[in-house]
């Protein structure tokens, strides 16, 4: 496949991919890391995460109007040349490796505790990795559209277990109000700006969506979308779960459908909620997996990126296996991603952005003399 | 050997791929300078004019000279070995005088009454009876006096005329002429319209295509009464010589998708193709992939109804399935009757159809994912009763489904292939004796026949055809991902057959419009339909010329004459 500069796809299918990029963390770890941040206040807490990515993102985007059509690697270039377009592409490159074996070691160890108790870990993962592989082959018009499609529906699996805990919902769980105190929301739920970090894949797509003004739309209504979605199934599982409970490490919101009853028949309908889940990680780790290679490829100079397909599947599949355990897992996820990430997404992106701004403006100013 | 080493060394080693026409079916108005443009009907109108008056090859025109053209004929017809062809031999008086002539058709292609009292009698008889001098030249006597027949054309070229003649013409040649008279007498036996076989429906009208081409194309012809439907003519096979149409209504149709069209058919470089079936996969964009790309249908009524929306049909000469292009996963779920029923009905038989369909693909497989993975969402009443059902069964759940599947399947076959009434009744006992022997004898639980029926009935009530085959293929990939993973395997299955679709195009148009990617009118007449006067435009992906096909207010009998002066005003 070639570099696929000449697709094209509308911004519903990109708001779909973005989200999904960001959301898919609350199937994972979100809501049992908001409750650890602030306690009681976690949806609090998510809200100020919120109110820091949009602040961050709104500035980036109005950096952005400059540089209509171009990506980040691109923009990069103007502003330090070759050398800083390949620190640049390393950086994006590493940053989606790294979110790639995080979640794919993640998922496959919550898909063997949930229903694969037996079978080994590489067997579960090898499903994942598959499903990763076939789709990038297919490229991105196919994952982006198929997006479209499912996202959906993932959206209403959501809503359902949402609307299934009403019944174990308690306004107490809320008090305290504060939480763990004004302090924490505000520094950790600043900190937590990262679970935006994927908003970074929103200066890879503008060769792909065009103009400025959808890049904006698309970032923005991605961004509302997320924010809603974290901060209510934030907000959920502190109602449906006492404090205590909702520290638990496993799969936070598989825990709370576990809590759904309809009647005396349908009493354990968590197992159809593995669909959910798996087809949002499947969608997930296809982004991210596809962006990495992406990645790698344009800082590269390469023309194609099917063939770098199975050598990167192989790369992730190893390096999920670097944690020893689950807990590592979750320790590299809550020290490194949820906490730094907000820097290789906003902070860095916002430096590459200001420096070619600089030098765009020198340009110019060499060019009217 | 050579196959296994091919695969490893494309699985292993990167090859630059070739250059593929990737076709996208674009607005047709939006430039007009591209390749495919230049391929507008216009221009095809213009090249068609071209190759009429175009004169003949060398080697390829007829003679003047009666003995040269008569050998000619004879040696390639291989006269007198090949025993349908008739040559025969007459003169025709011109001026006093006696010109030598003869004519050559196939016995049982052609009418014989046509060609003895409009062909053979004129210009025999009344040549003799002509009183007059003759001041025409013989050329015009011929075709103007000679040839009472209402389709003659004057041919310079043996090609032309010996097409002709294989297509159930009768060619004329006459002594000092270079030209020779092909007159269109197809008269072999055929069946006539009949009621259609698969695409049955309680509403609507019970006329189905036939295998005759021009019977075929009248009966579209017929219900679409607008000098702007075109019958375009391609032939396909080399020796077959396949005489296909391509039909579309030139106001309305994208004029990038019938150029598309054109160009696969007219870049078809086979010996034979004789049916719509292998015309299909012939031009369809993915062969490998198990669903049809192509709509393929029996009812003249249908095709009609989806020409009228902006497609192209192709009719292929003795086939009774006519082509419909582009199509999308959605439109493969809608059946001919869906047209003539109240909106309400369309949409609970839509509804059931794709339950019929997810059940015909996923049953047997989630069956399999929740008894042996996921134990804990089946209520432990079923649970138990499933167990007991189970218990003196020997084999794992996958072998008996797989063994039951099979049997069905094989039932199924061996039911079509039986002659006559003895194959559903074949079925039918089949099933149950077998069913109940399966159960009686513990080699399979009673709950899997319940699954294997369900299953079987699903695919049944799934409207298209092929779709139903791609789906029992499917069904075996789902059963042994529910088998390996349970519901993370199902996940997988369908994730993978999902961006396979995504990644998928039916002439230009995306498999899975107007949900991937979104286009307008998702609401109108995908998965369910509105009501009939909502039906205002056409399918947004198809970007047809005209994007409506009926007025925002429909039903202007219930607006009242104060509006309808506004809405004069207005205009």
């Amino acid at each position: 496949m070639q570099m696929e500069n000449k697709i094209r796809f509308g911004s519903f299918e990109a708001v779909t991919f973005i989200s999904n990029l960001i959301c898919t963390k609350i199937f994972l770890y979100y809501t049992r890391l908001t409750v650890e941040d602030a306690a009681t206040a976690g949806w609090i807490s998510s809200i100020v995460s919120g109110l820091a990515a949009f602040l961050m993102l709104t500035v980036l985007l109005k950096m952005y109007k400059k540089f209509d059509d171009k990506d980040i690697l691109d923009i990069a270039e103007i502003a330090g040349g070759k050398f800083l377009k390949i620190v640049t592409g390393a950086v994006i490159t590493f940053s989606l490796f790294v979110l790639t074996v995080v979640v794919i070691r993640k998922f496959s160890e919550d898909m063997k505790i949930v229903s694969l108790p037996s079978s080994p870990l590489s067997y579960v993962m090898s499903f994942f990795l598959v499903g990763i592989a076939v789709a990038c082959f297919f490229g991105l018009e196919a994952i982006v559209r198929f997006h479209a499609i499912v996202i959906p529906f993932i959206i209403a699996g959501y809503v359902f277990i949402m609307l299934g805990v009403t019944p174990q919902m308690d306004i107490t769980n809320l008090m305290p109000f504060w939480g763990t105190g004004i302090d924490d929301i505000l520094s950790k739920g600043f900190l937590r700006s990262s679970v935006y970090c994927e908003l970074l894949v929103l200066f890879l797509l503008p060769p792909f969506l065009g103009g400025y003004k959808k890049i904006t739309r698309v970032g923005y209504t991605a961004f509302a979308l997320s924010a809603i979605s974290l901060i209510t199934s934030s907000l959920v599982y502190i109602l449906a779960n006492p404090y205590p409970s909702g520290m638990e490490p496993f799969l936070p919101i598989y825990n709370m459908t576990r809590l759904i009853a309809f009647g005396r028949f349908f009493q354990r309908i968590e197992a159809l909620f593995v669909f959910t889940w798996a087809m949002a990680a499947l969608l997930y780790l296809t982004s991210t997996f596809y962006f990495m290679v992406y990645t790698f490829a344009k800082t590269a100079g390469l023309k194609y990126i099917r063939p770098l397909v199975l050598p990167f599947a192989v790369i992730v599949f190893s390096a999920a296996f670097i944690p020893g355990s689950l807990m590592e897992v979750i320790r590299i996820e809550k020290n490194y991603i949820v906490t730094v990430g907000w820097i290789v997404a906003f902070v860095y992106t916002g430096l590459i952005l200001a420096a070619a701004s600089i030098r765009k403006s020198v340009r110019k100013e060499k060019c009217s003399k | 050997m050579s196959f296994v080493r091919n695969l490893l060394k494309k699985l292993l080693f990167f090859e630059e791929p070739d250059e593929q026409e990737r076709f996208i079916l674009k607005n047709g108005a939006a430039s007009g300078n591209d390749r495919k443009m230049k391929q507008s009907i216009e221009n095809e109108l213009e090249h068609k004019k071209q190759e009429e008056g175009k004169e003949p090859e060398p080697g390829d025109a007829i003679s003047a000279d009666y003995e040269t053209n008569l050998e000619y004929i004879k040696k390639v017809y291989s006269i007198p070995l090949n025993s349908d062809i008739v040559l025969r031999e007459f003169h025709i008086i011109y001026g006093c005088r006696p010109v030598r002539a003869f004519i050559i058709f196939f016995d049982g292609m052609t009418n014989t009454e046509i060609i003895n009292n409009y062909i053979l009698k004129p210009l025999m008889v009344n040549t003799v009876m002509a009183l007059k001098d003759i001041r025409q030249d013989l050329e015009d006597y011929v075709s103007r006096q000679l040839m009472p027949h209402c389709q003659v054309k004057i041919e310079k070229s043996y090609s032309k005329v010996i097409d002709g003649v294989n297509f159930g013409g009768c060619g004329l040649f006459v002594e000092g002429l270079s030209v020779s008279f092909s007159a269109d007498v197809k008269g072999w036996d055929h069946r006539g319209i009949e009621k259609p076989n698969n695409e049955i429906v309680i509403r609507g009208p019970q006329e189905a295509f036939n295998e005759v081409l021009r019977t075929n194309s009248a009966q579209i012809r017929k219900r679409i009464k607008d000098e702007d439907l075109i019958v375009e003519d391609v032939m396909v096979g080399k020796v077959s010589k396949t005489p296909c149409s391509i039909m579309y209504i030139r106001d309305v149709v994208n004029e990038r998708l019938v150029a598309e069209v054109r160009r696969r058919l007219k870049g078809l470089n086979v010996d034979y193709m004789l049916d719509a079936g292998v015309l299909e996969q012939l031009i369809e964009d993915s062969t490998i992939y198990p669903s049809p790309q192509v709509i393929s249908t029996e009812r003249p009524d249908y095709v009609s109804e989806l020409l009228v929306n902006g497609r192209v049909a192709i009719i292929v000469n003795g086939s009774p399935n006519v082509l419909v292009v582009p199509t999308t996963a959605f439109d493969l779920m809608h059946s001919a009757e869906d047209i003539y029923i109240r909106y309400p009905y369309v949409n609970l038989l839509r509804g059931i159809r794709y339950f019929a369909a997810f059940l015909a693909l996923l049953l047997p497989g989630l069956y399999l994912a929740i008894t042996c993975y996921h134990h804990e969402m089946i209520p432990t009443d079923l649970l138990l009763a499933i167990e007991a059902s189970r218990e003196k069964v020997p084999f794992p759940s996958l072998v008996e489904i797989l063994l039951m599947e099979l049997s069905f399947e094989l039932i199924r076959e061996a039911g079509v292939r039986v002659p006559g009434p003895i194959g559903p009744t074949l079925g039918i006992i089949g099933a149950l004796i077998l069913g109940q022997a399966a159960v009686a004898a513990n080699i399979v639980s009673p709950i899997l026949i319940i699954i294997v029926a369900l299953t079987g009935i699903g695919s049944f009530a799934i409207p298209n055809y092929s779709l139903a085959y791609s789906i029992r293929i499917m069904r075996f990939a789902f059963i042994f991902l529910g088998s390996m993973a349970g519901f993370l395997g199902i996940t997988l299955g369908l994730f993978v057959f999902g961006i396979w679709s995504t990644s998928l195009k039916s002439f230009g148009v995306p498999f899975t419009a107007p949900f991937g990617p979104r286009t307008s009118g998702q609401f109108k007449d995908v998965i369910f339909k509105a009501p009939e006067w909502k039906q205002e435009g056409r399918p947004d992906y198809l970007n047809t010329k005209m994007d409506k096909k009926q007025a925002h207010y429909s039903m202007q009998w219930k607006i009242n004459e104060r509006i309808k002066k506004k809405q004069r005003r207005g205009r």
